[in-house]
């Protein structure tokens, strides 16, 4: 397959104005076949209104966008027939069953027969663990076991694409786990776009990721590129004593580019940004207890996660030697 | 997972994508439940109810006398002379007034009540046009009120009148009458399902379908014109001549079918807006 063949999504300067707000700004956005993509980004970014837009519930008003190679405009029925949606808050009707709701679901995919459809509707609750509960009306339903059956409904088509609109925001921890444990199952059978502002789910189950902010895209790139691209190295260490001398000499090396200072109950505490790995490695610590005026309570290399790469890019956040 | 490749995938395409599906499940909400008992009944007691009153209680020899040929019956002053006739247009004109309000009620949450919910955004993430459905619920509603409202009260209502007067009452123009009746409420039916896919409240909805089922017809005195281009003149009694509606009932060739023509092309007008106004629904 070449590399043109194996994109589900590829957008161009999609775009979406509500009366003059602008929503979406000019995405450009490239998912890969087989990959669980995190789309990321604070509430109101425009996370729901991107995943609305592929699935033709609105329109855009700028640019363009193709799922499997169709465009979602003028082939949107083409593409529903290949793609699972779970809304942020899904609703169903609530005088049906799990299983009547899934049965409904998969006859608007397939005709029959009736036999076949009742073993997907089957072989689907028992995916998502809702077997015991197939036949209780949905009103009565926990957040977790909705959402489970909002996983259902979207995979009973066994989708080429699963679309997941932030599938574990309202759950507790452990339907947020239940929730996960279902995407990581479907990961070898399914290409998954989901979007979440959880940065804990997106770095457990995620390998790419696209940060969106104020309608605009920040980055995209595989989680692991992001993880070690993410600026210079940053150093953290608990001192006590008469640490202002100590940041003057550390301040002025051509390798500090950063010292942020924070007081922590009786200590201070320092996140040392350096350009050079190497030499930091090997004279920092002994650069700040040369001086004699201060004790090295802590010292370590900080580890970057993706919570600090989402603030950092949404935020705009600057560090400075001050 | 395994894979149930013996599964069809559907063969409807363009804008009955999805049709077959809703359709099925909007008539199992219908005949599942007990609504079209329940409007049977009702409907049964009211409008048979007030046929009955009338035709049971005039004495079969006063009927027997009074009993002149249904041809000859052409104006509004020989009505009152027949009781058994007296009593079918009673049937007709409370009909003509209580169905189109059942018809409002039962299609005003139609589309409103799934866009609001959310079910509607649901339904159109799957691969189901937006024509499939708006026409699906109208099919299903438009079925369900032909059977509870039209074809049932029909039949008690034409075995009352064979049963009393002895004789099987003329059957074509009977059922060309309720026909009327059908498209009346249907006219409302369309009218309630374009105003829920333009408006976002149930209270315009129902307000504008209201005023138009209930005040409407008070305009066919000041504004006869009118009377040509909407069902409010079928059984209304506004001149000496027999309604369009109850010529039909006797048997009688309609003064005009331009009525009944206007009042067809407007449902279908109001259908076809309420699926273009749909199309550009944004959820």
């Amino acid at each position: 397959m070449n590399p043109s063949n194996s994109l589900v999504i590829e957008t161009h300067n999609l775009s979406k104005a509500y009366k003059g707000v602008q929503a979406l700004k000019g995405l450009n956005l490239t998912v890969q076949q087989h990959s669980i993509f995190g789309f990321l980004g604070p509430n109101g970014a425009g996370k729901s209104t991107t995943i609305k837009l592929l699935l033709g519930l609105a329109r855009p008003t700028g640019g363009s966008a193709h799922i499997f190679g169709h465009d979602i405009q003028r082939e949107s029925i083409s593409i529903r027939r290949r793609v699972g949606y779970l809304a942020q808050d899904p609703r169903y009707y609530e005088h049906m069953s799990a299983r009547e709701t899934l049965r409904f679901t998969a006859r608007l995919f397939y005709s029959g027969p009736a036999p076949a459809i009742e073993k997907r509707v089957e072989e689907t609750l028992e995916l998502v663990g809702l077997a015991d509960k197939a036949d209780r009306p949905i009103k009565g339903f926990s957040g977790g076991e909705r959402q489970r059956l909002g996983i259902a409904q979207a995979q009973v088509n066994y989708p080429d694409l699963l679309i997941l609109d932030e599938p574990a925001a309202s759950l507790d921890p452990q339907g947020r786990h239940d929730v996960l444990e279902v995407m990581e199952r479907l990961r070898k059978h399914t290409t998954i776009f989901y979007s979440t502002h959880i940065l804990a789910d997106v770095q457990r189950v995620s390998d790419t990721v696209a940060i969106l902010d104020h309608g605009t895209l920040i980055s995209q790139a595989p989680i692991e590129e992001l993880l070690n691209s993410n600026g210079a190295p940053v150093y953290t260490l608990g001192l006590k004593g008469e640490t202002e001398i100590a940041r003057l000499r550390l301040a002025s090396l051509p390798w500090v580019t950063a010292i942020q200072t924070r007081p922590v109950n009786n200590h201070v505490s320092w996140e040392v940004t350096v350009s050079d790995e190497v030499i930091a490695e090997a004279q920092l610590l002994s650069l700040v207890q040369s001086g004699g005026e201060v004790t090295v309570l802590e010292f370590g290399r900080r580890k970057v996660d993706l919570e600090d790469i989402f603030l950092t890019l949404t935020e705009g956040d600057q560090n400075g030697k001050h | 997972m395994e894979n149930t490749n013996e599964l069809r995938t559907i063969p409807e395409r363009g804008w009955r994508t999805g049709f077959a599906t809703l359709f099925h499940e909007a008539n199992a909400s219908w005949w599942h439940s007990k609504k079209w008992l329940l409007q049977s009944v009702l409907w049964l007691l009211f409008l048979n109810g007030i046929l009955a009153t009338i035709l049971w209680s005039v004495p079969a020899e006063v009927l027997a006398a009074t009993g002149a040929p249904l041809g000859s019956i052409t104006t509004m002053e020989a009505v009152q002379q027949n009781p058994t006739v007296i009593a079918l247009v009673y049937f007709l004109i409370f009909s003509a007034l209580a169905l189109p309000v059942a018809a409002i009620i039962a299609g005003q949450d139609a589309i409103i009540g799934e866009r609001q919910s959310g079910t509607a955004a649901w339904i159109l993430s799957k691969p189901v046009s937006r024509p499939a459905f708006i026409l699906s619920k109208l099919a299903a509603s438009t079925l369900g009120m032909l059977v509870t409202a039209v074809v049932v009260q029909g039949v008690a209502a034409y075995v009352q009148l064979s049963l009393r007067t002895g004789s099987p009452w003329p059957m074509a123009g009977f059922w060309a009458a309720m026909g009327l009746l059908f498209l009346n409420c249907w006219f409302y039916l369309t009218l309630t399902y374009m105003l829920g896919s333009i408006f976002t409240n149930r209270g315009r909805v129902l307000g504008i379908s209201l005023a138009m089922a209930l005040i409407g017809p008070a305009f066919l005195r000041s504004l006869p014109v009118i009377k040509d281009f909407t069902p409010w003149a079928f059984f209304a009694n506004i001149s000496e001549d027999v309604p369009v509606g109850i010529a039909l009932a006797l048997g009688q060739p309609p003064a005009s079918v331009t009525p009944i023509i206007c009042t067809a092309l407007m449902c279908l007008i109001f259908t076809a807006v309420a699926i273009l106004h749909f199309q550009r629904e944004e959820f």
